[in-house]
């Protein structure tokens, strides 16, 4: 069903409908050509403020990151993510902006040369590891000994990938 | 590590050894990395910054190089000091102006550097003199592997090396040449091949980096991007084009030089009598007036002056790095007081250590 853009003949992510005087006229375009003419910023813009208006914030303003607790709408406040752990996390945002920025979605370069721990271990550490700054600010010491204890279990697991 | 020493030395990247280092004063090759299982910087706490700082020095430590790396914690150093690190090329005044566990290790050639709790737990760059990718690559790919295999990073297979700000994910490298571009910048030419690079996502910025002015009219030329395209690609594009940005420069000098040459030779001639009688003068003017005799010592226009000297001065005359050399604080008027003392002390050929700016007679 994906109609090919107009411009180079990659499948179109763009659907516009262009009105001048009487004539109606459709076009398809792939991100990358509506990028280059500069039409999807405009759209996107004109799009968010319209929703903005009529149902409030957009779904992304409730987005955050269960291991670490950044919510989407703080990373687009001071532009630092929290955790390694957002990629996947705050996905749904992030996406668009990383293709904005870097103009692709799919690291190709260089790659650690062993397999490294899976992103969902080390997500737990990163949980982990905020559950025990938590606990020590509650005082919950017996708390904080157990977290300390399941975190350099973790680690080490995580060592031992290493050669 | 004894700042204070290094304050009289070079750094290897000022050397003006390199290839076309009459243009091109050097290349910096940065990779951002992090560790998988912490927040990133500014969103850890005290305590994880202390933490992150431990594994990553002790790793650092470990690791076996041909020049080994000395660590400085920037917590407990003396704003004047993290200033004359910013000014060494060594730190960026992000980690300088940041709290918290930080540091840096670096060679003391000064050819490698790795900021540890910057916005990414790892900042590495290695600098090399003069137009030199290829071997600066080598380098900073060996450090990379070396770390690797002690510490587990933040990789995602989709997205490559995850850092705290997605300007600068997938490779998480940035490399950057420094040029001296005088005559695009007198003849207004400048802009226009700044605007043909930006087309083709290079980023131009000043001497020090994000937001500073180009003083001196020293430029750095960087790739914006970073995820898509692997390091070799990303090198060649930007080798790519550094010819022609050497040629325009080359060019611009032969035009001026043919259309204006007396009017030229004397703006450089009086440059370098002003730097060498002057007994104030502001970091702004020096920066230019250094940026003219440079311009003459490339051209053959002045023959008793050298390049790497030249390369130095330019750091040298920097706020720190003056006060570092007298030995204590000075305000500024004492600075522009110093500074051109130092810069006549130099210019008559003396060294560094004896330019007598560490004596009382500037309070």
């Amino acid at each position: 069903m994906a109609s090919p853009c107009d411009n180079c003949g990659e499948p179109a992510t763009v659907h516009l409908t262009r009105i001048v005087g009487k004539e109606k006229h459709k076009v398809h375009l792939c991100q990358q050509c509506a990028d280059k003419q500069d039409l999807l910023k405009k759209q996107v813009l004109q799009i968010h403020n319209v929703l903005h208006a009529l149902m409030g914030p957009m779904p992304l303003a409730t987005l955050a990151c269960p291991a670490c607790r950044i919510q989407f709408m703080e990373f687009r406040n001071i532009g630092r993510l929290g955790c390694p752990h957002d990629y996947d996390s705050l996905r749904q945002g992030l996406e668009e902006i990383i293709r904005r920025l870097q103009g692709s979605r799919k690291h190709v370069g260089k790659r650690p040369s062993f397999p490294t721990a899976s992103g969902e271990a080390n997500r737990v550490l990163v949980t982990l590891r905020r559950e025990l700054q938590e606990a020590i600010q509650a005082e919950d010491y017996a708390q904080a000994a157990v977290l300390r204890d399941q975190i350099k279990n973790s680690m080490q697991t995580i060592q031992e990938t290493l050669p | 590590m004894n700042l204070d020493q290094l304050a009289t030395t070079g750094g290897g990247w000022l050397s003006a050894t390199g290839p076309d280092s009459d243009i091109v004063v050097s290349t910096r090759i940065r990779l951002a990395r992090n560790l998988a299982t912490f927040p990133f910087s500014s969103r850890a706490s005290a305590h994880q910054k202390s933490e992150i700082e431990q594994i990553l020095r002790e790793r650092l430590g470990q690791i076996d190089l041909k020049i080994p790396l000395e660590y400085v914690p920037l917590a407990g150093l003396a704003p004047l000091d993290r200033q004359f690190l910013v000014e060494r090329q060594l730190v960026s005044r992000e980690l300088a102006g940041g709290e918290g566990a930080r540091g840096v290790a670096f060679a003391p050639d000064e050819t490698v550097s790795v900021m540890v709790n910057e916005e990414d737990h790892l900042r590495m760059q290695v600098m090399r003199s003069g137009l030199a990718l290829e071997s600066a690559w080598e380098a900073m790919d060996d450090l990379d592997n070396r770390l690797e295999r002690r510490i587990a990073y933040a990789f995602h297979e989709e997205f490559g090396y995850l850092t705290a700000c997605p300007t600068n994910v997938g490779t998480g490298m940035r490399a950057s040449i420094m040029l001296h571009l005088p005559a695009l910048e007198y003849t207004r030419q400048s802009e226009q091949v700044f605007r043909a690079l930006q087309k083709i996502h290079l980023e131009v910025r000043g001497l020090y980096g994000e937001g500073s002015r180009a003083s001196g009219h020293f430029y750095q030329i960087s790739n914006q991007v970073t995820l898509g395209k692997n390091e070799e690609t990303i090198l060649k594009d930007i080798q790519g084009v550094i010819p022609a940005v050497i040629r325009y420069e080359k060019d611009a000098r032969e035009a001026w030089s043919r259309s204006d040459q007396v009017a030229l030779k004397e703006r450089i001639r009086r440059a370098l009598e002003t730097l060498r009688t002057a007994t104030m003068m502001t970091s702004e003017e020096a920066m230019e007036l250094l940026s003219l005799v440079r311009l003459g010592v490339t051209m053959g226009f002045v023959e008793e002056l050298d390049l790497p000297v030249l390369n130095q001065l330019f750091i040298h005359t920097q706020p720190a790095h003056l006060q570092k050399l007298a030995g204590r604080p000075l305000d500024s008027e004492q600075r522009n007081a110093a500074r051109a003392r130092y810069l006549q002390a130099r210019l008559e050929g003396k060294g560094p250590e004896a330019t007598g700016i560490d004596d009382e007679s500037l309070a």
